[in-house]
C-alpha cells in the first residue's frame, strides 16, 4: 500500500524477488553454527548454578574428569567472561570437554561446586524497599532512574483539567528467546589463531569482544556466521564465542562444539524484560488529553545493562500531547538477565500505556479509538521534545484508518463488557492499538558494505552478517542491484558472515540493520558505479564525446547507457571482459533528511526515522472457561519503502503469531525462593504449536511511507510487527468489560476467569 | 575422534562421500577415498576373485589357497581405504580397528537416503548425533533434544519419527530418510519446490523437520485440507513463528 509518490524502483519492492538462500533452506544445506566438523570434534557442556546468590568458594572436577571419554574441564578460572560471583540461578559456572555431548553432559553433573550463599532479591518490588539485600548488579543500589524527561508543565495540565484519572498497570508479560537454533558454537585454535563459527546477529561485534576477552591481536581472530536460528535479540551476545573457544584452548586448540541443551539455553539467555506503570492523565470531557504524568518501571534481572529506558517512546511521540513527564526506572534483581527481544522496549511499553489509554476511555465513556484518533500527532509534526526535529515519514494514522476500516470496526466496537454475547454463548470483543515504534532508526554511519565486480559483469555483495528469519542479507542484495541498475538475478551473495574478508555491517536487526548496512550497501553501490561506469565510457567508445563524465550515463537491467541516447549501450559483461575485478566499499548515514525534505527543514538536517505499528484483534471470550479465542487479527507495519518484500511479508506474518503468544501462551514458572526457573523446556514454557493459530484469520499489510533517512526510503523490513500484543489484552476487556493483568506471564483461562470474579 | 570411518553401501569412507552421495556437497572431509564403485569388493589377492564381504573373502581364502602360494595381484587390501596387508588377519584387525563390521556388538547397519550404512554407535548415541556427526548429515536439526519441539524429524520407515528420542542402536536394518534424501541438491522435490516458491521459511531452523512430517503426510494424504495439516504438525514449534506459511504450502498437496 503506497502512502505517496516516490521515485519508481526496478528492483527493489518486487515480490517476485526470491531469496537468494532459500534452496539451501529447504534441502537442509543451510548450515548453522554447529553444522560443519562432523567426526572431527569434541563437544563442550556447561555446568549451571543452583543458587541466585553468592560466590563459588571450591570446584571438585575429579568425578568428572575420571569418566571416560572426558578430556578436561573448564571454569572461571579458564573463561574470561565468567566469575565465581554468582548473581542468578542457572548462570555458568563450569564445563566439560568431552568425546560426545552425552559424555560432557553427564560429567556436568559430576562436578561438585560448592558456594556460599548470601542474600539475593528476586522480586522486583521488594528489591525496591529500603533493606531490602542487593542484586550486586549495580554498586550500592537496586535501581536506578534510566529516563527523565519532562515537556511543559505536565501537573499543571493535570491539575486544571476537566476530567483527572490515574490508571495502574501491573507487569506486562516476560518471556524467554525460546529460540529454536540452540545457542552453540564451534571453536578452535591453529597456533595463536583462533577460529570460531556461532550463530550471531553481529559477528563483527562479536569479533571484538573476543578479541578483548583473550586480549588478542584482532588479526589472530576469525569468527564466522552463516544460517543464524530466529535471533531476535537473542544471538547479539558473544558468549558461546568466548565459551567455546576457552574450551577448545584447553585441549590444545582441537575442535570443541559447545551446544547448550534447550533448557541451558534458556536459563542462560536474556529475556524480554517486565513493565509495571502508573499513568496519571488530565484530558477534556471529550477526550483531548491535555497533560500526562507517566511512571514506568522495568524488571532488568540480573543485567546491569537492560535496554529498559525507551518504554515510554510510543506514548511520547504517538499522541499530540502538550504537557508530559514519562520518568522510567530499572530495577536489578537475581533473576534471569533481560535484554533485547524484539521491538525492545515496544511491547511491554504498549502493553502498558495502551491498557492506560483504554482505561481513559472508558472512563470518559468513549470509544478508545475514537480517543486515540484524536490525540494522534500529525505525521509530519515534529517531534515535541526535540522541535527542530521532524519525522522522517510515518504512516500511524493511515494504519489506524485501515485497520478500522479492515476490521468493520464501526459495526463491531462495542462498550466493555456490554451487547456482547455472540450466538454461541461467547463474549465478543474488538481492539485496535498502534504506536510510533522505537525500533528503526538509521544509524549507519559506523556500518559499512564491500561490493565485487566479477568478470562476467555479475556483482557480488559481501554482507559482513549472517542471514537471520527474514533473510536481512536480501535487504542489501536489492539495494546493490537498484543502486548498480542490475538485473537482481545478476546479483548475488559473496563472501557473507566472515570477519576476515566483510566489514562490519552491524547488528542485524530487523529495521536497524536496513538503515545501516543498507545505506553502507548503497554507497558501496555507488563507488563501485563509478568506476563501472568509466570504464563502460571508455569500452562503449564514448570517450570521445566532448565532456562525458560518468554522470552522462546509466545503467539499467545490468547494461550501461549513454542518457543522450540510450541506443548506445554495453552490457555489464562487455564491460567487464578484459578489465581489472572491481570493487567498491562504503560507509553508511546517519539519521537525517537526505531523501526529501519535510516541512521547512533542508535536506541534511537531522530527522527521526522509525518503522510503526498498529494491530487489531477480534475476540471471543469463554465466560465459563476463561478461554479466549482471537477470531481475527490484522497487523499494519509501516516499513517505510519495503525493500525486499518477501522478507517483510515474513516478518508481518509472524508478528501476527507473536503477538497471539505474547498475550495468551508466553510465560514462565518460578520458584522464587531459590530463583530457580521451572519452566526452561518447550512444554512447560507453553510454546504455541499450529494447533494454536488460525492463519486465515491473520492478516497483514505493510505501508509504504517514504522515510527521508533511509536507503531508497525504507524505515526496515517490518520488525515493529511483533509489538502490539496489547490489542489482545483491549480486546479481552471490551469483550469482558474487567481487565486481565498479565503479571509477567499471558492471559491463561484462570487470570480471565479471576478478572471475570469467578475464579 | 576415534573410528571416524563409516562403511556406506560396503565403501568405508569419511563424511566426504556421504556429503556428495548425500548433500551434493563437499565441505568437510575426514579422509579422502578413491571411491570407484558403489560397493567396494574384497579381492583375493592370489586369484584376482571379488566378494562382498570379508568373511565370503576369508572362507575362500582358507578353502582354496594356503598361506605361502604366490600372490599374484596385490597385497590384501581394504576396500575401505586401501590400506594393504601381508595376511588376512592383519586384514582383519584393520578392519576391526577401524571400521568394524556388521554383527560387533554395537555396530550398526541400516540405509540412509538409499545409501546402506554400517557403523559403530555407542549404545546411547540418540540418531541425531548418529546422522549429525557419523554421516555428516547436518539437514537434520535439534531444536530440544527431548522430543518437544520436532525440528529432528526424520523417517524411519516412512514414520516420521524424533531423531532425539531413538537411539542408533535401534535402526538396524531400518529405512531412514532425513531431508538431504529429498533431492539431489539441485533438483528439489515438488514439495520442496513449494516451500522454496511460497518462501514458506525464515530462519529455517524449523524447515526440515516440518518438510519430513509433511512429506509423511503426504504419503498417506496427497490433498490434505488446512486442518489436517495442522494436526500432522502439531508436534512441531517454529520460535520464528511462520505457522502460518508453512500450513498454507503443505495443505492441498503438491
Ligand atoms: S530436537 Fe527432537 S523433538 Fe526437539
Ligand atoms: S523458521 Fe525459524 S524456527 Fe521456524
Amino acid at each position: 500500500m503506497a502512502l505517496v509518490e516516490k521515485p519508481e524502483l526496478k528492483v527493489i519492492g518486487q515480490l517476485a524477488n526470491p531469496d537468494k538462500l532459500g534452496a539451501k533452506i529447504v534441502t537442509g544445506n543451510a548450515d548453522f553454527a554447529s553444522d560443519r566438523l562432523a567426526g572431527r570434534k569434541l563437544y563442550g557442556a556447561i555446568k549451571c548454578s543452583t543458587i541466585m546468590k553468592g560466590v563459588i568458594t571450591n570446584i571438585n572436577a575429579d568425578a568428572a574428569l575420571a569418566e571416560p571419554g572426558v578430556r578436561a574441564v573448564v571454569t572461571y578460572e579458564d573463561v574470561p567472561n565468567w566469575t565465581e560471583g554468582i548473581f542468578k540461578w542457572g548462570q555458568e559456572v563450569a564445563g566439560v570437554i568431552a568425546d560426545d555431548p552425552y559424555i560432557a553432559e553427564r560429567a556436568c553433573d559430576l562436578i561438585e561446586v560448592e558456594y556460599e550463599e548470601r542474600p539475593g532479591v528476586f522480586d522486583t518490588d521488594e528489591a525496591m524497599q529500603a533493606g531490602a539485600p542487593l542484586s550486586g548488579i549495580r554498586p550500592d543500589t537496586n535501581y536506578y532512574t534510566a529516563t527523565d524527561l519532562t515537556r511543559g508543565d505536565p501537573d499543571g495540565a493535570i491539575a486544571s483539567a476537566p476530567v483527572q484519572l490515574e490508571t495502574i498497570q501491573g507487569y506486562s508479560t516476560t518471556y524467554q528467546h525460546a529460540t529454536l537454533e540452540p545457542h552453540q558454537s564451534v571453536a578452535w585454535w591453529v597456533g595463536e589463531d583462533l577460529y570460531v563459527w556461532i550463530p550471531s546477529q553481529h559477528i563483527h561485534g562479536a569479533k571484538n569482544a573476543v578479541v578483548n576477552a583473550f586480549g588478542m591481536p584482532a588479526n589472530k581472530v576469525h569468527l564466522f556466521t552463516h544460517f543464524t536460528g530466529c535471533g531476535h535479540g537473542d544471538k547479539t551476545g558473544e558468549n558461546t564465542a568466548i565459551v567455546s573457544a576457552a574450551m577448545s584452548r584447553k585441549v590444545n586448540g582441537a575442535p570443541v562444539n559447545l551446544i547448550k541443551t534447550r533448557q541451558k539455553s534458556m536459563l542462560t539467555h536474556s529475556w524480554q524484560f517486565a513493565v509495571k506503570s502508573t499513568i496519571k492523565w488530565g484530558a477534556t470531557q471529550d477526550g483531548k488529553i491535555l497533560g500526562v504524568d507517566a511512571k514506568f518501571w522495568g524488571d532488568g534481572g540480573s543485567s546491569g545493562f537492560a535496554p529498559i529506558a525507551n518504554v515510554h517512546f510510543g506514548l511520547r511521540t504517538t499522541y499530540n500531547i502538550p504537557d508530559a513527564r514519562f520518568q522510567v526506572t530499572t530495577i536489578s534483581t537475581n533473576s534471569p538477565a533481560r535484554g533485547y527481544w524484539r521491538c525492545v522496549n515496544d511491547p511491554p511499553g504498549a502493553c502498558n500505556y495502551d491498557t492506560a489509554l483504554y482505561k481513559l476511555a472508558a472512563h470518559l465513556d468513549m470509544d478508545p479509538y475514537q480517543l486515540i484518533m484524536k490525540n494522534l500527532a500529525e505525521n509530519d509534526a515534529p517531534d515535541l521534545d526535540a522541535p527542530n526535529r521532524v519525522w522522517g515519514g510515518i504512516a500511524v494514522k493511515e494504519m489506524f484508518e485501515w485497520l478500522h476500516q479492515e476490521t468493520g470496526y464501526a459495526g463491531k466496537w462495542h462498550k466493555p463488557g456490554e451487547n456482547n454475547v455472540m450466538d454461541d454463548g461467547r463474549l465478543h470483543g474488538i481492539a485496535i492499538v498502534g504506536h510510533r515504534d522505537s525500533h528503526g532508526s538509521v544509524n549507519g554511519a559506523s556500518r559499512a558494505g564491500l561490493v565485487t565486480m566479477c568478470p562476467d559483469g555479475t556483482c557480488l555483495v559481501n554482507v559482513g552478517g549472517a542471514r537471520g528469519p527474514s533473510g536481512g542479507p536480501m535487504i542489501c542484495v536489492h539495494i546493490v542491484a537498484e543502486t548498480l541498475g542490475m538485473k537482481y538475478e545478476d546479483v548475488g551473495l559473496g563472501e557473507w558472515g566472515n570477519t576476515d574478508v566483510s566489514l562490519d555491517a552491524g547488528i542485524q536487526a530487523g529495521s536497524g540493520f536496513t538503515g545501516g548496512a543498507g545505506s553502507g550497501f548503497m554507497n558501496a553501490a555507488l563507488d563501485l558505479r563509478n568506476k563501472l561506469f568509466s570504464y563502460a565510457i571508455g569500452k562503449a567508445g564514448l570517450r570521445e564525446i566532448e565532456g562525458i563524465t560518468v554522470d552522462d550515463v546509466a545503467a539499467e537491467n545490468s547494461e550501461v547507457y549513454y542518457k543522450a541516447d540510450p541506443t548506445k549501450r554495453i552490457t555489464f559483461r562487455q564491460v567487464m571482459s578484459g578489465t581489472p575485478p572491481l570493487a567498491g566499499s562504503g560507509f553508511g548515514w546517519a539519521s537525517h533528511l537526505k531523501n526529501r525534505t519535510v516541512g521547512d527543514l533542508e535536506l541534511g538536517e537531522v530527522c527521526n526515522s522509525n518503522g510503526n505499528s498498529c494491530a487489531a484483534a477480534e475476540v471471543a471470550v469463554d465466560p465459563d472457561t476463561g478461554e479466549v479465542e482471537v477470531l481475527g487479527h490484522w497487523n499494519a507495519v509501516d516499513t517505510g519503502r519495503t525493500i525486499f518484500k518477501q522478507g517483510t511479508i515474513k516478518e508481518m506474518r509472524s508478528g501476527s503469531e507473536l503477538q497471539i503468544w505474547e498475550a495468551l501462551y508466553a510465560g514462565s514458572i518460578w520458584d522464587k525462593a531459590s530463583g530457580a526457573c521451572l519452566s526452561s523446556q518447550y512444554t512447560e514454557a507453553m510454546m504455541p504449536t499450529a494447533m494454536d493459530f488460525k492463519g486465515e484469520n491473520l492478516h497483514q499489510q505493510d505501508f509504504e511511507s517514504y522515510d527521508a533517512a533511509g536507503p531508497y526510503g525504507a524505515h526496515g523490513i517490518g520488525e515493529p510487527c511483533v509489538t502490539n500484543y496489547s490489542c489482545i489484552i483491549c480486546a479481552i476487556f471490551n469483550a469482558i468489560g474487567a481487565w486481565v493483568e498479565p503479571d509477567k506471564g499471558p492471559c491463561t483461562p484462570d487470570k480471565v476467569l479471576k478478572a471475570l470474579g469467578k475464579a | 575422534m576415534k573410528n571416524a570411518g563409516i562403511v556406506v553401501g560396503g565403501t568405508a569412507v569419511g563424511s566426504s562421500f556421504i556429503l556428495a552421495a548425500c548433500k551434493g556437497d563437499a565441505e568437510e572431509v575426514t579422509k579422502t577415498v578413491t571411491v570407484t564403485t558403489a560397493t567396494a569388493k574384497f579381492k583375493c589377492p592370489y586369484d584376482g576373485q571379488e566378494f562382498d564381504t570379508y568373511a565370503e573373502l576369508q572362507a575362500h581364502v582358507e578353502a582354496a589357497h594356503k598361506e605361502g602360494d604366490p600372490i599374484t595381484f596385490t597385497k590384501f587390501v581394504s576396500p575401505y581405504d586401501g590400506a594393504e596387508f601381508d595376511s588376512l588377519e592383519a586384514l582383519k584387525a584393520h578392519l576391526d580397528a577401524n571400521f568394524m563390521t556388521a554383527g560387533i556388538p554395537g555396530v550398526v547397519s541400516f540405509v540412509v537416503n538409499g545409501n546402506p550404512v554400517t557403523l559403530k554407535v555407542e549404545d546411547y548415541w540418540t540418531l541425531d548425533f548418529v546422522l549429525r556427526d557419523r554421516l555428516a548429515l547436518y539437514g537434520t536439526k535439534v531444536g530440544c533434544g527431548v522430543g518437544q519441539c520436532g525440528a529432528c524429524t526424520v523417517l524411519v520407515d516412512g514414520v516420521p519419527t524424533f531423531a532425539c528420542l531413538t537411539l542408533g542402536i535401534e535402526c538396524g536394518g531400518k529405512n531412514i530418510e532425513t531431508i538431504e534424501g529429498l533431492s539431489n541438491g539441485t533438483n528439489l522435490s515438488p514439495l520442496q519446490q513449494k516451500m522454496l516458491d511460497n518462501e514458506a521459511f525464515q530462519c529455517g531452523f524449523c524447515t526440515p523437520g516440518f518438510i519430513m512430517a509433511a512429506k509423511a503426510l503426504l504419503a498417506e494424504n496427497p490433498n490434505p485440507t488446512v486442518d489436517e495439516v495442522r494436526e500432522a504438525v502439531a508436534g512441531h514449534i517454529c520460535t520464528c513463528h511462520n505457522f502460518k506459511a508453512t500450513i498454507a504450502t503443505i495443505a492441498g498437496g503438491v
